[in-house]
């Protein structure tokens, strides 16, 4: 198996539940599971740290993606939002950690999720470690303030 | 900056359970990239001309895919690699699908459809969407410009008296600054490195996981243009193509736009 493949076939449902947390929207996260492989297939010689470059792509392209699904909800235009059944308690928090920024979903969705480490995140996104803590922090405080009575 | 909230366990406890929950509930589609890759030219006389049209569509597993890219670097100047090579030599396409050059006309004539046409005619005839006047007046929704955007526009279609429900959504990319995108510039030419000069004409669909098309990437002589379609009806492939060639065609003079 072509090692595109089988990163393909090792990695995808994990990207795509991914993707899907830092979206709310299951076909975009569709969308972006496969332009990142596309980017993937596009790149020249062999891919090192595979499973890791992967991530990098589908957590920058869900960014970009709920960037502009922002954009779209704010001027009230359609919204595919995934219709998931939750328990009355992670309803409440799922809805929560929707209404966070792009960055400060991402950062919580990586370090709740994927349970990365803070300095993980930061050089996934790109962004310096104190720029991570700061977006932990003011996530977790809204969340805090949203869901605990 | 203190992240002791980090620590709560009950939120720790409560987000964990939270997502695990969720990504249970992602659907998970059959196997399979089922991508639409596609490489045409823009048939205007007197234009660069990406000298290798395929004319064909290419859906399959990921070696599908890295066939079709293979067969983007490998234009003009071929700059694939040897594994692309043999990749392109020994993964064979799951399926091709024959595209004509020049949509014909439309076999299907819903009304939501007509509109999306209108709505493409209506933006070329606004001069290639180059002003936020003329497309707030014409109903448009503008987006605040993306790093590479140059400008991106939103309307909306649907049955007289009913909610829209088709979402259009046009972008043009500013000459050059797709070229400055790493990300860009691989995923839609398959350049290997940012500067590189992707192919003019080269039409990039993308379907969603249902393998139906919605986006599609034109790259046109003085940047890009990308269409995405949100909502139902789904244009058919070939017209959704045909509509992303006359808005890069109608594209050319936006360097100039105000």
């Amino acid at each position: 198996m072509a090692p595109l493949d089988a990163l393909y076939e090792a990695h995808r449902h994990r990207l795509l539940r991914l993707a899907h947390l830092l979206t709310g929207s299951h076909a975009l996260a569709e969308e972006i599971v496969q332009e990142a492989f596309v980017v993937l297939c596009a790149r020249p010689g062999p891919i090192e740290h595979g499973p890791a470059y992967a991530r990098g792509i589908v957590v920058n392209l869900s960014r970009k993606a709920q960037r502009r699904r922002g954009v779209e909800e704010r001027h009230a235009l359609r919204a595919q939002v995934l219709p998931v059944v939750l328990p009355p308690e992670l309803d409440c928090t799922w809805a929560a950690v929707r209404r966070l920024p792009p960055d400060q979903r991402a950062v919580v969705v990586l370090r709740f999720y994927e349970d990365a480490s803070l300095q993980d995140i930061a050089d996934l996104l790109g962004h310096p470690l104190g720029t991570v803590k700061s977006h932990l922090h003011r996530a977790l405080r809204k969340l805090a303030k949203e869901i605990t009575p | 900056m203190t992240t002791d909230l980090e620590l709560d366990p009950r939120l720790d406890d409560l987000l964990r359970r939270t997502f695990d929950a969720v990504a249970d509930q992602t659907p998970l589609a059959d196997p399979g990239l089922a991508p639409v890759l596609r490489l045409d030219t823009i048939t205007e006389a007197g234009r660069p001309r990406w000298r290798r049209p395929l004319g064909v569509a290419v859906v399959g597993s990921a070696a599908a895919v890295a066939v079709a890219v293979a067969l983007v670097a490998g234009g003009p100047t071929d700059r694939s690699p040897a594994d692309r090579t043999a990749t392109l030599a020994t993964a064979p396409p799951v399926a091709t699908t024959e595209l004509p050059a020049e949509a014909g006309p439309p076999a299907d004539t819903t009304y939501q459809v007509k509109v999306w046409e209108d709505l493409v005619t209506e933006a070329l005839a606004a001069g290639g969407l180059v002003s936020d006047t003329g497309a707030a007046a014409r109903g448009w929704t503008a987006v605040p410009p993306q790093p590479w955007h140059l400008t991106s526009y939103m309307a909306q279609a649907g049955e007289p008296g009913e909610p829209p429900n088709t979402l259009i959504d046009l972008e043009l990319f500013e000459p050059g600054r797709y070229r400055d995108d790493p990300v860009w510039a691989q995923q839609v030419a398959g350049a290997p490195t940012p500067g590189e000069a992707v192919p003019e004409g080269l039409l990039f669909l993308l379907p969603d996981g249902a393998g139906t098309v919605r986006t599609a990437v034109v790259v046109a002589e003085h940047g890009m243009a990308k269409i995405r379609v949100d909502g139902d009806p789904v244009p058919a492939t070939d017209r959704l193509a045909a509509a992303a060639r006359r808005v890069a065609a109608g594209s050319r003079g936006f360097d100039s736009a105000g």
